[in-house]
């Protein structure tokens, strides 16, 4: 795992340097750099294979390819026998090096050799082309910055700030997305200018300016005629044994990240099952977290497949410190929670190994989502239910206080709008009502612009309107899902926060061949009814103990309503109400005081709202003002 | 000889099986009298009047429902059980597996040998009940190895099994036009095949052109065919970069196609066999057809089509679930046309040589007349 920036264009020697150790934490044990007059690339390499052998930037055997990469090629060793064969000669043993033989063999289609999570950049001298990658889900992150025929590209936009050329400013669209979604949607960052390079696409930068194209998107149709749920299953579990077995290469210790969920218990009960010694587990909890606590359920996994278990606990007083460390990795504001305990699992794991299983990416996967059996309830509903028992339903869902949140869900469900509009609502941070008044009438249609955005690049769109071939409800939120919360909040965190801790994650649902297979399944195997994960559960029936089979959806939750309410007050109210408050610059001030007397005196809950502004706040401290303390 | 034949699959119903026990019946030769029993149609009296041989028709009907199911049986049993008493027949040949229950009930009530034909897909229905009937037939043909081995696993024993090859459909075999050496002009591919099971492997093709459009800048894929899975490959085609080197061209006409056999360089086809995809290729037909007319084919070591290719004379057969093995393939036969066209001409030769329907035909009513005969098949070795 590593980090890796570079800049097509002039770019002087220190500055490279600079933006290279910027990185630091992606890759403690080694550095590497490359420059002529054209180009400069660098590294910072965390070493997983070949320890010694895989320094970077690595050249072909003529030196007119090079390459830095960061991220893991499961397929690396297939790949090289067959390139061998082809006559390519080998200098290391490291993955990265099939990177240049296969451009050599198959130019920018060597992307569709590569199975596992990447994002790369390769300096192609003969034809003055610089091709960036990143791999199909997004795992690694990869942004890009271009002006005067220059590209700068970096996996941590932090790297990218350090060119001269780059200045900070907040864009004016990616903060309304981050108001409304609690994270920045790709291709935008939080930086004007600065772009996220989306996943399953390359970008080529050369003499004919810059190109980006896509390479993969999951096709979600569910016309595979799966013979029997048996033949399902038995296909998902070979699939995912393989997916385990790709993921336990490595020459350094591994281990799991390890919730009381379905995902991270399966992949540790495959794990047990391939790996002749105990498996490493991890587990996070919060002090006094009672319901949110899922040490029991953890405990129980570990004992039953033996494994050397570890815990460790979040407290409410490391909130402020912690928080300030998380948002400086994230690079742009993340109003998710689950980034602090994330970071200190991380941490934990960390010190016992470099490499952690985790469980990210079943949800999307499996659709271990609740709310899409009830939007698929609500579509029902407005099918069939009468006209008079609809507006009655309407009339009551209004009549709902404010102060629960049962009347807007009802009325999001309710709404006469596009599905996936009323879903990425449903999943938002800051609701419109309360968006309306923070940005005083500057209300953007956020999500409405999103949606058409992703309306226009997704495969089964096109397909619609010709009989049958228009994907469900169901897998066009899959879809959405994967396309936006998964990449831009899930993976984003799971990268920045392990990478801040110097330890590599990988995921074995991530794996774009399981995907491809499941995505064209049947949508009655995944979600039935209101149930989740049906499919998921029966492969692992018989094998995982049932309570963690029935257990209730239990989305890594911070118990963040209560400690903004009691530990954190007084720090919610020196960030958000001070004078020289960053967010009373971007939002009414008045509304941001509303909100907080309203939360903490209980009459209403705006713990997403909060924590969203909480995060702004610290963010634009840390990366537009220098750091500046409170 | 008589003969009646029983099958839910005949003409002027369009499939794979309805073509293949039509264009043996039509070259039956040493058969004197011979009756077809077969589901209705609507355009059924206009065919069945041009036919040399009676056909009795029940009634289709596609309601899925015990009852329903269980009085389409009967009516086809009844109305086999008069085509024998009327044509005063000695065998009855099932040209469906599921008709084997009626071979059991006019073997049991008139005395009749029965012999079922297997072919493939259709095995891995109704298992149970295949389980049942199909083990106690006289004998059961067998399309190919892969066909043996489903049969067996139904319970059949093997010595019961007779391996007949289907034959291409392109009668009289074309091999004899004139072919430009290498191909048509141009980089094209060729896929002839129903777009309703996965295990055709067009997922693989569009996963391997990438790759091998990195090596043959030109190359372009046209796909026949259709079926619901068409719309699937479209969109994948999308998401992969290749929309614009693929054409799908839907089902057409049989000159059509004939015309693309002729245009392309190299047909590839890389079917695998999974059961959660629909099965496997029974025998594959189709590289038949590519190679007689002379072109080289690329085939997935799976299901039947070993039967059908020769691995390095008539085609080349590689792994179907690895595309980069099939973009090697296509790109070695689209690049080295010296190889493609010997392959080609072997694959021509061969077919001509040792396929077509009259010797299906023949060998259908060679085992037809043993089991009358001598009664049950006992093949010492296959």
């Amino acid at each position: 795992m590593c980090g890796i920036c570079g800049v097509l264009g002039q770019v002087d020697r220190p500055t490279l340097v600079r933006m290279r150790d910027r990185m630091i934490h992606r890759g403690p044990d080694d550095a590497g750099l490359y420059l002529d007059e054209r180009v400069g690339l660098a590294v910072r390499r965390l070493s997983i294979i070949d320890l010694r052998g895989g320094r970077q930037p690595i050249p072909n055997e003529d030196g007119t390819v090079r390459v830095v990469y960061n991220g893991e090629i499961y397929n690396y060793q297939e790949l090289r026998r067959r390139l061998e064969m082809r006559g390519h000669r080998f200098s290391t043993r490291s993955d990265t090096e099939i990177l240049v033989h296969g451009y050599e063999e198959y130019g920018e289609a060597i992307v569709h050799l590569l199975r596992g999570m990447y994002a790369f950049a390769l300096w192609d001298e003969s034809q003055g082309r610089l091709v960036l990658v990143r791999d199909r889900l997004g795992q690694k992150p990869l942004y890009f910055w271009q002006g005067d025929g220059t590209v700068i590209f970096a996996s941590e936009i932090k790297a990218i700030l350090e060119h001269p050329a780059v200045s900070r400013a907040v864009d004016d669209e990616a903060l309304q997305h981050y108001f409304a979604f609690g994270y920045v949607p790709g291709p935008r960052t939080m930086f004007d200018g600065i772009r996220k390079l989306p996943p399953g696409h390359y970008l080529v930068a050369g003499g004919s300016g810059v190109k980006v194209t896509r390479y993969w998107d999951p096709v979600f149709l569910d016309f595979q005629r799966a013979a029997s749920t048996e033949d399902a299953v038995a296909e998902i579990r070979w699939r995912l044994d393989e997916s385990v077995r790709l993921r336990l290469i490595a020459d350094v210790p591994l281990g799991a990240l390890l919730s009381g969920g379905i995902d991270s218990a399966a992949v540790v009960a495959l794990m047990a099952q391939a790996s002749a010694k105990p498996v490493k587990t991890f587990t996070v909890g919060f002090e006094g977290g009672g319901w949110f606590n899922e040490f029991d359920e953890a405990r129980l996994i570990a004992r039953r497949y033996h494994t050397e278990h570890h815990e460790t606990v979040l407290g409410a007083p490391n909130v402020p410190d912690l928080l300030k460390k998380v948002l400086w990795h994230l690079d742009e504001p993340l109003a998710d929670p689950a980034a602090l305990p994330t970071y200190l699992i991380c941490e934990t794991a960390r010190r016992d190994v470099t490499v952690a299983l985790t469980g990210e990416g079943g949800d999307e996967l499996f659709g271990g989502y609740p709310r899409y059996g009830w939007f698929r309830m609500a579509r029902t509903l407005a099918a069939w239910a009468p006209l008079p028992l609809r507006a009655t339903l309407a009339q009551a869902v209004a009549a709902v206080p404010s102060r629960y949140s049962l009347g807007w869900r009802g009325d999001v469900m309710l709404r006469d709008a596009p599905d996936e509009e009323r879903h990425l609502e449903w999943v938002g941070a800051i609701r419109r009502r309360e968006r309306k008044a923070l940005l005083d009438g500057g209300l953007r249609p956020a999500p409405e612009r999103l949606v058409a955005a992703y309306l226009d690049a997704a495969p089964h769109e096109s397909a619609a309107g010709r009989p049958g071939a228009g994907a469900s409800l169901l897998h066009r939120l899959m879809y959405l899902d994967m396309k936006t919360w998964l990449v831009d909040d899930i993976l984003m965190k799971v990268d920045k926060m392990s990478m801040a801790a110097s330890l590599e994650a990988r995921s074995p649902f991530l794996d774009h061949r399981l995907i491809d297979f499941i995505a064209t399944l049947p949508e009655h195997l995944k979600v039935r009814h209101l149930g989740t994960k049906w499919l998921l559960k029966k492969v692992f029936e018989g094998i995982l103990p049932p309570e963690v089979l029935r257990r209730r959806k239990h989305a890594f939750s911070v118990p963040i309503r209560r400690w903004l309410r009691a530990d954190l007050k007084g720090y919610v109210a020196a960030r958000l109400l001070a004078p020289d408050a960053a967010v009373a610059r971007y939002v009414n001030g008045g509304q941001v005081r509303r909100l907080v007397n309203e939360h903490m005196s209980a009459r209403a809950n705006h713990e997403r709202a909060l924590w969203t502004l909480l995060c702004f706040e610290e963010w634009h401290r840390l990366f537009m003002e220098g750091g500046r303390a409170s | 000889m008589n003969v009646v034949t029983v099958t839910t699959d005949f003409p002027p119903a369009v499939g794979g099986i309805q073509a293949v026990l039509y264009n043996t019946l039509r070259h039956f030769s040493v058969t004197e009298k011979m009756a077809v029993v077969a589901p209705d149609h609507p355009d059924a009296p206009a065919f069945d009047r041009g036919q040399p041989f009676a056909v009795r028709r029940f009634p289709a009907g596609r309601s899925t429902f015990p009852l329903a199911r269980a009085s389409r049986l009967t009516r086809m049993t009844v109305e086999t059980l008069r085509a024998v008493r009327g044509t005063r027949g000695d065998v009855v040949l099932c040209g469906h597996p599921y008709a084997s229950f009626v071979g059991l009930v006019a073997r049991r009530v008139l005395g009749t040998p029965f012999v079922v034909w297997a072919h493939a897909k259709e095995l891995l229905t109704y298992r149970d009940l295949l389980r049942r009937w199909l083990p106690r037939a006289d004998a059961v043909l067998v399309i190919s190895a892969h066909t043996r081995r489903l049969v067996e696993e139904l319970g059949v024993d093997a010595a019961r099994t007779v391996l007949i090859p289907y034959a291409p459909d392109c009668d009289p075999a074309p091999a004899g036009d004139p072919v430009p050496a290498g191909g048509g002009a141009g980089n094209l591919i060729l896929t002839v095949a129903r777009m309703d099971d996965l295990y055709k492997g067009h997922d693989v093709m569009l996963r391997a052109l990438p790759l091998i459009a990195a090596k043959v800048p030109t190359v372009r894929w046209v796909v026949v065919g259709d079926g619901r899975l068409r719309v699937y490959y479209e969109r994948m085609a999308e998401v992969l970069g290749v929309r614009d080197r693929v054409r799908f061209t839907g089902a057409v006409p049989t000159l059509e196609k004939n015309r693309l056999f002729q245009e392309c360089r190299v047909f590839a086809m890389p079917s695998r066999d999974r059961r959660i995809d629909g099965g496997a290729e029974g025998f594959g037909l189709v590289y038949l057809e590519a190679n007689a007319f002379g072109r080289p084919v690329v085939a997935g070591r799976a299901g039947g089509t070993t039967d059908a290719v020769v691995d390095g004379e008539t085609g080349l057969l590689v792994d179907p679930e690895n595309e980069v093995a099939v973009a090697d393939a296509v790109v070695r036969l689209l690049t080295d046309a010296d190889f493609a066209a010997r392959l080609g001409k072997q694959g021509a030769e061969r077919v001509q040589k040792s396929f077509g329907w009259p010797r299906t035909a023949a060998a259908v009513e060679d085992t037809l007349a043993r089991v009358v005969r001598t009664g049950p098949v006992r093949q010492s070795r296959h």
